[in-house]
């Protein structure tokens, strides 16, 4: 706008100094009638001049105002595609944080938290399983310590078994030797006593063989129950361990959760400032609509200069009227449609920005 | 159901201002570049509040206002004009029109929406 109010007083000075000059070699020239002769030539001359320089003037006023305008076009439309595009970009940038802002929002919180709480819910049911197996061989211990206490019981009657034959055994030889001194009337008991001291000597062995076996049933079972006990014991430990590498890993898992809801919180937290720091960088872009205008008024206004000029010369030479400096203000301020084009026009020299105005009818 | 707005500006970059400000709302938005567009776009369809710039091409923003309210389905619409004209006898022409509020950019976006809230029913 200063630019054109510069070229306007530029203009103005040529033209009122060409007339000046003009006149007043006019007014040397009449007083002297010698010389009147001379100042027709220097009339015609000096009218050559004038119609020379008005057609400059005009020729001005057709070829270069257009490319003023031209270029004020080119400069104002290369700037509206140039913010356009990079408002559509920065629009891409804050969807796409939307997104990011959308997933960081959702998969740690909801999806991940109900993984792991599904992971520790198993592994906690393992630990329980291994648990209740623990507890199982326990029980079968308790099983096989009973069954060394039948064992004790079974050996004292094999024992019994075997006193009981010896002493069967004694009597029956003590009977054989009582039938012996019966005489004949013994003799039959005497058959009997020595069958009965054969069968308690049978049963005296078979009660001996019978408390071997038992005694290797006890030593077989008192060696399954140390080793079952033994193994129960490494179980028991490994159990015991199991429980302990679990919770370590349930704990392991928790701190990376808690790192990753962390370090999600704080993504989100910088996509967010990001996205504010873009969406305010857009609503700044609304400078170039400001400007487009500015610069549109401008232009017109360049464009009205050719038919400023042109009614200026529209009489010829002999009444060449001086631009029409306020009709041209008033043209260009009436244009104006901002508060800071107002401001500017009336000599400020910077625009005082309005504060936002909204007006509710 | 989201509310519709219709965002009516020569500049495609005031449009895109106010369209992801309005969005971040909720609002979903249509968009039309000069009144003659803004009219094709709307086309009867519910349209809950309507902001439109003053100075387009084809057809300037006092005028699409006038025709806007000339339509039924528009007539009582509310509409907030969006401009950088800041002269009251314009404003004043914005309301005989027809207009409920005029912001003069630059706007900053939770002033929109302050007054797109006042004027949309919820």
């Amino acid at each position: 706008m200063e630019i054109n109010n510069t070229i306007w007083m530029v203009l103005v000075a040529i033209i009122f100094w060409s007339l000046g000059w003009r006149m007043c070699e006019r007014r040397l020239a009449s007083t002297d009638p010698s010389a009147r002769k001379k100042n027709v030539a220097v009339d015609v001359d000096l009218a050559t001049k004038v119609d020379v320089y008005a057609k400059s003037l005009q020729d001005f006023s057709q070829q270069v105002p257009p490319v003023w305008s031209a270029l004020i076009d080119s400069s104002r439309l290369q700037m509206e595609n140039a913010i356009n595009a990079l408002t559509l970009r920065f629009n891409n940038i804050v969807n796409n944080l939307d997104s990011v802002l959308e997933l960081t929002q959702s998969v740690l919180i909801e999806s991940d938290q109900n993984v792991f709480e599904s992971s520790r819910n198993r592994l906690n049911q393992v630990a329980i399983n291994l648990d209740q197996g623990l507890n199982d061989k326990r029980l079968m211990l308790e099983t096989i310590k009973t069954l060394v206490n039948f064992i004790g019981d079974m050996q004292g009657m094999a024992t019994d078994v075997t006193q009981f034959a010896e002493q069967t055994k004694q009597l029956a030889e003590h009977a054989w030797i009582e039938a012996g001194l019966a005489g004949d009337a013994g003799q039959g008991f005497s058959v009997v006593a020595e069958k009965i001291k054969q069968l308690a000597s049978a049963s005296g062995n078979t009660g001996k063989q019978f408390c071997d076996k038992v005694n290797e049933i006890n030593a077989a079972i008192t060696n399954a129950f140390l080793i079952a006990e033994a193994a129960s014991k490494a179980n028991a430990e490994s159990v015991t361990s199991a429980n302990v590498q679990i919770q370590d890993v349930l704990t392991d898992m928790q701190a990376v959760l808690d790192f990753l809801k962390l370090a999600n919180q704080r993504l989100g937290d910088k996509a967010q400032g990001i996205k504010e720091e873009v969406f305010e960088s857009i609503v700044q872009f609304q400078f170039q609509d400001r400007i487009g205008q500015t610069l549109t008024h401008v232009r017109d206004s360049i464009g009205q200069l050719p038919q400023h000029i042109a009614q200026s010369l529209a009489t010829g030479e002999h009444s060449l009227k001086p631009l029409d400096i306020s009709a041209m203000q008033n043209q260009l301020e009436h244009s104006y449609t901002m508060a800071e084009e107002h401001q500017l026009h009336n000599g400020r020299k910077q625009a005082v920005p309005n504060p936002v105005e909204i007006t509710f009818f | 159901m989201a509310k519709t707005i219709l965002v009516i500006d020569d500049s495609a970059s005031v449009r895109q201002v106010v369209s992801i400000a309005l969005k971040g709302a909720g609002y979903e938005i249509i968009e039309g570049v000069d009144g003659v567009d803004a009219l094709s776009k709307m086309n009867g369809q519910k349209i809950h509040l309507i902001i439109s710039d003053v100075n387009m091409p084809n057809m300037d923003g006092i005028t699409f206002v006038k025709e806007a309210k000339q339509l039924p389905a528009y007539k009582f619409t509310p509409i907030i004009m969006l401009t950088t004209v800041s002269e009251e006898a314009k404003k004043r022409e914005g309301q005989a029109a027809g207009a409920k509020a005029w912001v003069v950019k630059p706007f900053q976006p939770a002033q929109m929406l302050a007054a797109v809230s006042k004027l949309i029913m919820p």
